[in-house]
């Protein structure tokens, strides 16, 4: 068995032991006063004013401790952490429910709700954390399962188990204790087909998308005929630089982009042409494409390896998006008219320009969740092959509330009636004891 | 069988003159007279009747053997003067385990002692001391006189230091000729001082009784453990373990009454140690039982 502390600082308490010791020492022994007729006939003794000296009555003093000493680990909340508690912790399960959220479960919903409701009944602790990542749902899941007050910890994936969606790596990054299982609901797909990107088209090139069809294990992606995009993509450039423009347009086409998104618009300008009035970048989708875009590793490669010298950048609102190797801002960016302004300090038929100019079609139109069209599922033996059992750990024990304080406290209690009854009697005892004959 | 009279009932009966009648009623049961021998009526000779003369001092029998009227003479009629000298200082007011205190004590044993002499038509005075004299009655008869004095007596409460020395001596120049001095003291004095009162007291021929009024406390130190004992006179205090000193004190405490019984051996003053313990009746007995077996002073 051993002692462990809920609220351990309360310990500092028992500093106040001093107290009653101080008390007995600074007031020590009075002895009793009784008058009498004469002193000639006594003599002062030494032993008497030594035993004056002495904390005046040593059991008082003992209580009064024993009662400060009581009180002050009673509010430190102590825990005997005996086989049967230890047991007892160790049979508490904390349990995290990482519940898939993904479109492909919809049709399963009320089974999961079901789920949730049967794998609740029983743990003492059971939390949810509803993700469309199952992989970032394990980690949370564990970092929740870190702080949970229980012997054994257990995540339970509730998912359609998509391939993909967890990788032996995700599941190794789980502390070994964490139990792990799976719940797989839903019913497997055979095959779908969906639309992929429209892409970027340029000059007369028919508009394209892709269609794409997954049938078990394999994938096929058709390109179709489509209507253009009502939006474009707008540039500014000097007259003299229209074929470069056009170019640019044909060499993105060709290096394959998704077209731009009716509600979204950009603008790209080149040196020699009239800025816009433009404003900070202030809209979510700008700010998340400049977020993209700025960690391209395309299109920063290509910025620093350009060579010619940059005109002369646009100062304020306007924020760079990619600079040359000498640093100096070569793509930057700004607002204006619910647009993306995007001005390249270099001329169309420069690589950086069609970098840019793909980067950005990415960055502001976001990839599709390829993840969530798939229709293969995650093999049962390698689910099996994962799932673990909860395991004890002793690392986990925390002590638990309500704890011993309560025999404490009424041992405190005790001691101070016993006090009271042993002050009383000790001060009549004394008068007594002094007059006796 | 005679019940003896414990001081606590005494001391509880608000009537001092009750007290004292019923102290010496029990004391004087048994005793055909009184110890006490004033300068009474004494017979001086015959002479022959004459006109005039009271018919009760006529000596029939003479007259029935002589046929002749003869007439008694008497040569003196005096009365015993006595005085108290009460010690009221503080360390009289010290109760023992019976809760009389001293003072109590001694005001019962006075009012007794006042009441037989009153009784035999002496006179008694009163002085009551401490540091100096408090309250001074001269020697008289008469009942309202020791109505008075009872009053006095009961009115006694202790207080101050002691100085007997100056009580004595003022006690033996007021009575106005030979007398009884009965000093009621703890004797918590100058030891010197004292005897040297009394020894002036004996030759200017007055009588003199010491009742030595004690608690058993005193005498045994009816203290236990730590203490700090404070003097009732001069408040002063030390810090003690009775059990330490008890052998000590006892040794101290019993030369210290040998002294004092040494002291009125030789100078044939009449020394009564009592406790406030002890009957009253039985200390009064006892004193008078002595005083009439010591015979007439003179």
């Amino acid at each position: 068995m051993s002692l462990d502390w809920l609220r351990p600082a309360a310990l500092a308490g028992l500093a106040v032991i001093a107290g009653p010791v101080l008390v007995h020492l600074l007031r020590r022994q009075r002895a009793p006063r009784v008058t009498f007729p004469t002193l000639r006939f006594l003599v002062p003794t030494r032993a008497a004013a030594a035993t004056l000296r002495r904390p005046s009555d040593l059991l008082l003093l003992c209580l009064r401790v024993t009662i400060v000493a009581a009180a002050a680990i009673a509010a430190a909340q102590p825990v005997f952490v005996t086989t049967w508690r230890h047991a007892a912790w160790e049979r508490r399960v904390a349990r995290v429910l990482v519940i898939d959220e993904t479109q492909s479960i919809g049709a399963a919903v009320p089974r999961v709700r079901d789920v949730v409701a049967a794998e609740r009944g029983g743990s003492t602790q059971v939390s949810e954390i509803h993700t469309t990542s199952l992989a970032e749902g394990l980690k949370q899941a564990a970092a929740m399962l870190r702080r949970a007050d229980a012997g054994r910890a257990e995540i339970v994936v509730i998912s359609d188990s998509q391939l993909g969606s967890l990788t032996a790596a995700d599941v190794g990054a789980l502390p070994p204790e964490i139990g792990l299982r799976f719940v797989t609901l839903g019913a497997p797909r055979r095959g779908a087909t969906f639309r992929g990107w429209r892409s970027f088209h340029a000059g007369s090139a028919p508009a394209v998308e892709q269609q794409i069809t997954l049938d078990g294990s394999r994938t096929r992606i058709m390109l179709i005929a489509s209507k253009p995009s009502a939006r474009e993509v707008t540039f500014l450039a000097p007259r003299e630089r229209a074929e470069d423009v056009a170019v640019l347009k044909r060499v993105v086409a060709a290096a394959g982009a998704p077209e731009m998104p009716v509600d979204r618009g950009l603008t790209m300008i080149f040196p020699g042409a009239v800025l816009p009035a433009v404003e900070p970048l202030r809209v979510l989708w700008m700010v998340n494409a400049l977020a993209i875009a700025s960690a391209d590793a395309r299109l920063l490669a290509v910025a620093s390896a350009h060579r010619g010298a940059p005109a002369r950048s646009p100062g304020t609102p306007w924020v760079p998006l990619a600079r040359n190797g000498s640093g100096q801002p070569l793509v930057l960016v700004a607002a204006a008219n619910q647009n993306l302004v995007a001005y390249v300090s270099a001329a169309p038929s420069e690589l950086v320009a069609a970098a840019a100019l793909r980067s950005l079609l990415f960055a502001i139109v976001p990839p599709p969740n390829w993840r969530e069209r798939e229709v293969e599922r995650l093999s049962a033996s390698q689910l099996a092959g994962w799932t673990r059992a909860a395991k004890p750990s002793a690392a986990r024990w925390t002590p638990q509330p309500p704890g011993d304080a309560r025999w404490l406290w009424g041992l405190a209690l005790l001691l101070l009636l016993v006090e009271g009854f042993t002050r009383r009697a000790s001060s009549s005892a004394r008068e007594e004891h002094a007059h006796a004959a | 069988m005679i019940a003896t009279l414990d001081p606590r009932v005494l001391s509880a009966v608000s009537d001092l003159e009750l007290v004292a009648r019923v102290t010496v009623d029990g004391a004087i049961a048994g005793l055909h007279r009184s110890p006490f021998h004033g300068y009474s009526a004494e017979f001086s000779q015959y002479r022959a009747y004459r006109v005039g003369d009271d018919l009760k001092y006529v000596d029939w029998k003479l007259y029935a053997r002589t046929d002749r009227f003869y007439t008694k003479q008497f040569r003196e009629t005096t009365n015993l003067l006595a005085l108290m000298a009460l010690d009221a200082s503080g360390s009289m007011g010290y109760a023992g385990a019976n809760g009389v205190t001293k003072a109590t004590y001694a005001r019962l044993l006075g009012a007794a002692l006042s009441h037989l002499l009153a009784g035999q038509g002496d006179g008694i005075g009163l002085v009551v001391y401490d540091a100096a004299v408090r309250t001074f009655f001269p020697s008289r008869t008469g009942r309202s006189h020791i109505r008075s004095l009872l009053v006095a007596l009961s009115r006694v409460e202790p207080g101050g230091r002691t100085a007997a020395a100056s009580a004595l001596k003022r006690a033996s120049e007021l009575l106005k000729r030979r007398g009884l001095i009965i000093l009621l003291s703890d004797l918590y004095d100058d030891e010197d001082a004292v005897e040297r009162e009394l020894r002036r007291a004996v030759r200017m021929g007055h009588e003199v009784a010491v009742f030595h009024v004690l608690t058993p406390d005193e005498v045994t130190l009816g203290l236990n453990g730590e203490v700090e004992v404070e003097d009732l006179e001069s408040q002063h205090r030390i810090l003690t373990r009775a059990s330490d000193v008890r052998a000590q004190y006892q040794t101290r405490f019993g030369e210290f009454l040998q002294r004092w019984r040494t002291r009125c051996a030789r100078y044939r003053v009449d020394y009564t140690q009592t406790m406030t313990d002890a009957p009253l009746d039985e200390t009064l007995r006892t004193f008078l039982l002595r005083r009439r077996a010591a015979g007439p002073a003179r």
